[in-house]
């Protein structure tokens, strides 16, 4: 239970949140050849 | 990948430097959503291409246009953070010449063959699509504003190869420096 209440912690899914949309920004506005780490 | 590698070793650089991952909850970051929509809206363009570039008018072309205008919308509700202003202008280098070669990030035959990714061309003709990629294979004489397509080319044995266009190196640079700060700040 302790963990599930870590995971719930609002300062933790905020962190996530924000390095998800930075990632998603940079992934989705650069274009190298490959995208995301999806070419093998 | 190699955009996604500079953001996580920026994560790691800052954190080495004393910076704190915690930080990143105070970053005043907005519309964050629209950021995540326009991601999935390019994985799913890459993963079902159409083999040859149909032009703007076709109907994935236009959603990866649309993808962008989302992503600049992201760029002005967030101008204020650091470095913000890096980013935009490498996401409008990339979009320009994505919308003047009919869409798609251009890319050379040859570069291509450099990385070794030669397979991944759908095709054998001009304006082919690259596989896992935004992408199209052009000549270079037939790419309008070629030096701000997909020319610096970092072959094997990097265990990354990859060819990025200058509006990447902005991108990664302004990603960089956002995380630096915003890990590092009091």
């Amino acid at each position: 239970m302790k963990n599930l209440n870590q995971l719930a912690n609002p300062t933790l899914v905020r962190v996530i949140y924000v390095l998800l949309a930075l990632l998603a920004m940079a992934l989705a506005g650069g274009a190298p050849d490959g995208f995301g780490g999806f070419t093998g | 990948m190699i955009l996604a590698v500079a953001v996580l070793i920026a994560v790691g650089i800052a954190l080495m430097r004393g910076g704190s991952l915690k930080r990143l909850a105070d970053v005043p970051l907005k519309a964050g959503w629209v950021a995540l929509v326009a991601f999935g809206l390019q994985v799913y363009l890459i993963y079902f291409p159409e083999t040859v570039n149909q032009g703007l008018g076709s109907p994935r072309a236009a959603l990866l246009a649309f993808s962008y205008l989302l992503l600049f919308i992201f760029v002005a509700r967030n101008r204020a953070l650091p470095a913000m202003a890096f980013i935009g202008a490498g996401m409008l280098a990339n979009f320009s010449v994505m919308l003047l070669n009919g869409g798609y990030m251009p890319i050379t035959p040859e570069a291509l063959e450099q990385v070794g990714h030669a397979r991944r061309a759908m095709s054998t003709e001009p304006g082919a699509r690259v596989t896992m990629s935004k992408d199209i294979v052009l000549p270079r004489e037939a790419t309008v504003a070629w030096w701000l397509s997909d020319i610096f080319v970092v072959p094997p044995p990097f265990p990354l190869p990859t060819v990025f266009s200058f509006g990447d190196v902005l991108i990664a640079f302004g990603a960089i420096w956002l995380i630096q700060t915003a890990m590092r700040a009091a």
